[in-house]
């Protein structure tokens, strides 16, 4: 029975090779889902689909308040509700300052004459590419707007179970990367052997450890000389260190092309492949 | 043109007297200097609006409107607190050098204080 | 006294390291990280820690369940999925903040507490004085931990006559990084030659034109790829951003990083690039 997974892959700092890994593991698979949840620099896109931005896309919305003015008493109950600024009252006129708005509802709640209503805005977008061995989802958010996790839960409905699903999340360990992790059986954290790497290593364990999340590590960059900084902690920890790819300056500078190295280098796909065995099995035990 | 009592606001370091340094920023002061451009009093007022999170500069804002600002001077407004202000009809001054609040009243009884521009981000 | 923030748009330019290493060279300043999501600044400035302030940078919805009555209007009210469904307890990840449960219960079961989100500290390096801080995991990152750290720096800079206010600002193109360049003299963008780098340099560019404050930029690892550096260099120039130093992609840097050393003092070439940085960076700012 082949049941298929879903992983998510994640790091403590942008920058650490996340995209790297994501990009050239959903290249060496088949039957395959990437979806790109880092969605305020979506970068996958680059190595997958570069003519992305001329698909079509979905919109995701989000609720903004609107004050019907002729209802308005000029009470300022709404004002003085919201948590977040994001309303004023200026010369008996309600301002609505949308960017700060979390979109709580809050406001019309509280309205005594019924005088807020609230309107459709476009928190981001969903694009769509079908390759054909490679489903491939972005979302990303639009610029002046802050609220990820909306976009990140609409990406998320996308899922296909019936594929091997794989969630490029946003590094760090904010409410966007919880959101993109959740639901996951299992996460890579991707991290580079230094004290950089293991300070942001720790930090993400932290909180993959308070939510129960099973994971392991993949080292980047790896360099024989100092891999032990990584090592070291992990076997303490009993952490699996599941694959190491190496510092090499041609994986860079294919990086740096857009290029996904698995395509260029040979024996990359049956790594990256029996990584995704090793994965699999660790995720269903 | 009569004279008008009018209330200017500066962004201060701290509650003080007209000795007291500006702060370098509108949303976040620390404490509003409200001077009665008239008698020259000078009161503060704590600006309760940096407690939130975000929309610093439009707490800010509500907070001078709220006290009858007429005008406002300060190194640095937000795209928000701009179109608060602009939007409560109170006038909104640049500052470049100065220092003290002894120092940004003065420049503005001189009439040296140019009107500000619309912030960061100041197209939506 | 100039205040210049150094951010990057796309993380792992290089941007901590080049900030650590420019903190070095630079005389009589007060440093600041506004990185609070992810600080690594302190892991190469090695700071003493003199003193810590709590930050309570959000408010949480808490509910005491001997006045609960179960109508559930909490949980159709909350925009945030953050009520479970079946017993009506609150999900501290997911809660925002935002108060509507509170005000929608009919037996006033849900109070709003601040909570701590954070710790601010302020420390003594051999570089200057310098202010961090950390968010805790979960906690959103807002402007308000960023301007906590840029006010304590700006009040030791004041106070202690300092010439340089060096940011290390946070990375990405939000609300972290807004707060990160108020206020600020100048930007100073690191970036690397790649497409995902100069894509995202151009999307933090953005951001840095609202604030009407000179730019100058760092390409770091140029020769990784030299065809991308050079469309770098042109934007710069078309876009009359100051081009202070191109980095190599140097076997020192990553010894002098995995060792938590700064690589000027490993190279003299490299301290030379910087010092010319620092004598730019002076000039642009007596303009």
């Amino acid at each position: 029975m082949a049941e298929e997974i879903s992983l998510s892959i994640l790091s403590g700092k942008g920058g650490t090779g996340k995209t790297t890994l994501a990009v050239n593991l959903a290249l060496a698979l088949e039957n395959v889902q990437l979806l790109d949840a880092d969605v305020e620099e979506p970068n996958d896109y680059i190595f997958i689909s570069p003519e992305i931005e001329s698909k079509e896309f979905e919109s995701v919305m989000r609720l903004i308040p609107e004050v019907n003015d002729d209802k308005c008493t000029a009470c300022r109950k709404c004002v003085d509700f919201c948590e977040y600024n994001a309303l004023a009252m200026m010369l008996d006129k309600v301002l609505i300052f949308e960017e700060v708005c979390h979109s709580c509802g809050g406001c019309k709640i509280v309205c005594p004459e019924a005088a807020i209503t609230e309107k459709e805005k476009e928190l981001g977008k969903l694009r769509h590419d079908a390759l054909p061995n490679l489903d491939f989802w972005q979302g990303e958010l639009n610029t002046k707007e802050e609220k990820a996790v909306p976009v990140i839960e609409k990406l998320k409905t996308k899922v296909d179970r019936d594929k091997k699903v794989i969630i490029d999340s946003p590094p760090g360990t904010t409410c966007p990367t919880i959101e993109a992790i959740t639901d996951t059986n299992f996460t890579i954290v991707v991290t580079e052997p230094s004290p950089f790497g293991l300070h942001d290593l720790k930090m993400v364990i932290e909180m993959l450890n308070d939510l129960e999340q099973p994971f392991a590590v993949v080292i980047n960059r790896a360099e024989a000389d100092s891999d032990y900084l990584i090592e070291n902690y992990c076997q303490e920890e009993g952490i699996k260190v599941m694959l190491k790819i190496p510092f090499s300056r041609q994986i860079a500078e294919l990086y740096s092309e857009g290029i996904p190295f698995v395509q260029k280098l040979a024996d990359w796909e049956e790594k990256l492949q029996q990584l995704y065995q090793e994965i699999r099995e660790e995720a269903l035990k | 043109m009569g004279v008008l009592k009018m209330r200017l606001v500066i962004p201060a370091v701290a509650e003080g007297t007209m000795e007291t340094e500006v702060h370098d920023n509108f949303g976040r002061a620390t404490y509003f200097a409200f001077i009665n451009t008239d008698t020259d009093q000078i009161e503060f007022v704590k600006n309760t609006a940096a407690q939130k999170n975000s929309g610093a500069g439009v707490g800010a804002a509500q907070l001078c409107a709220d006290q009858g600002a007429d005008i406002v001077a300060a190194y640095h407004f937000g795209p928000k607190a701009y179109q608060a202000l602009s939007a409560a009809g109170i006038k909104v001054l640049d500052l470049n050098e100065q220092k003290l609040i002894k120092e940004v009243y003065s420049d503005y009884q001189a009439g040296k204080l140019a009107e500000a521009e619309a912030g960061p981000g100041g197209n939506h | 006294m100039k205040e210049i923030t150094v951010i990057s748009g796309k993380g792992g330019t290089g941007k901590t390291t080049f900030t650590a290493n420019l903190a070095s060279i630079l005389d009589n300043l007060v440093v600041g990280d506004c990185d609070v999501d992810a600080p690594n600044l302190h892991l190469l400035l090695n700071p003493r820690n003199k003193s810590e302030a709590v930050f309570k940078g959000m408010k949480l919805a808490v509910k005491n369940d001997d006045l609960c009555i179960d109508c559930g209007l909490c949980y159709e009210n909350c925009r945030f999925n953050a009520i479970t469904a079946d017993n009506y307890q609150i999900k501290n990840l997911k809660c925002e903040g935002c108060a509507v449960c509170s005000y929608v219960c009919p037996t006033d079961a849900i109070r709003m507490e601040e909570i701590e989100t954070g710790t601010l500290y302020e420390a003594e390096s051999n570089y200057g004085e310098m202010v961090h801080a950390k968010l805790i995991p979960g906690a959103d990152t807002s402007g308000k931990l960023v301007s906590e750290v840029k006010n304590r720096a700006s009040e030791i800079a004041k106070t202690q006559n300092k010439d340089w206010i060096l940011i290390d600002g946070s990375p990405g193109i939000g609300c972290p990084v807004i707060a990160s360049l108020t206020g600020s003299d100048m930007a100073v963008l690191v970036t690397e030659p790649t497409l995902s780098g100069f894509a995202d340099l151009k999307r933090v560019m953005e951001v840095v034109n609202h604030f009407k404050i000179p730019a100058g930029i760092v390409i770091n690892k140029y020769d990784l790829n030299e065809k991308i550096s050079a469309k770098v260099e042109a934007y710069a120039e078309e876009k009359k951003i100051e081009l202070l130093t191109k980095i190599p992609y140097s076997r020192v840097i990553v010894d002098s990083l995995k060792k938590g050393e700064l690589f000027v003092n490993n190279d003299a070439e490299l301290r030379t690039k910087m010092q010319t940085v620092k004598e730019k960076l002076t000039k642009i700012m007596e303009r």
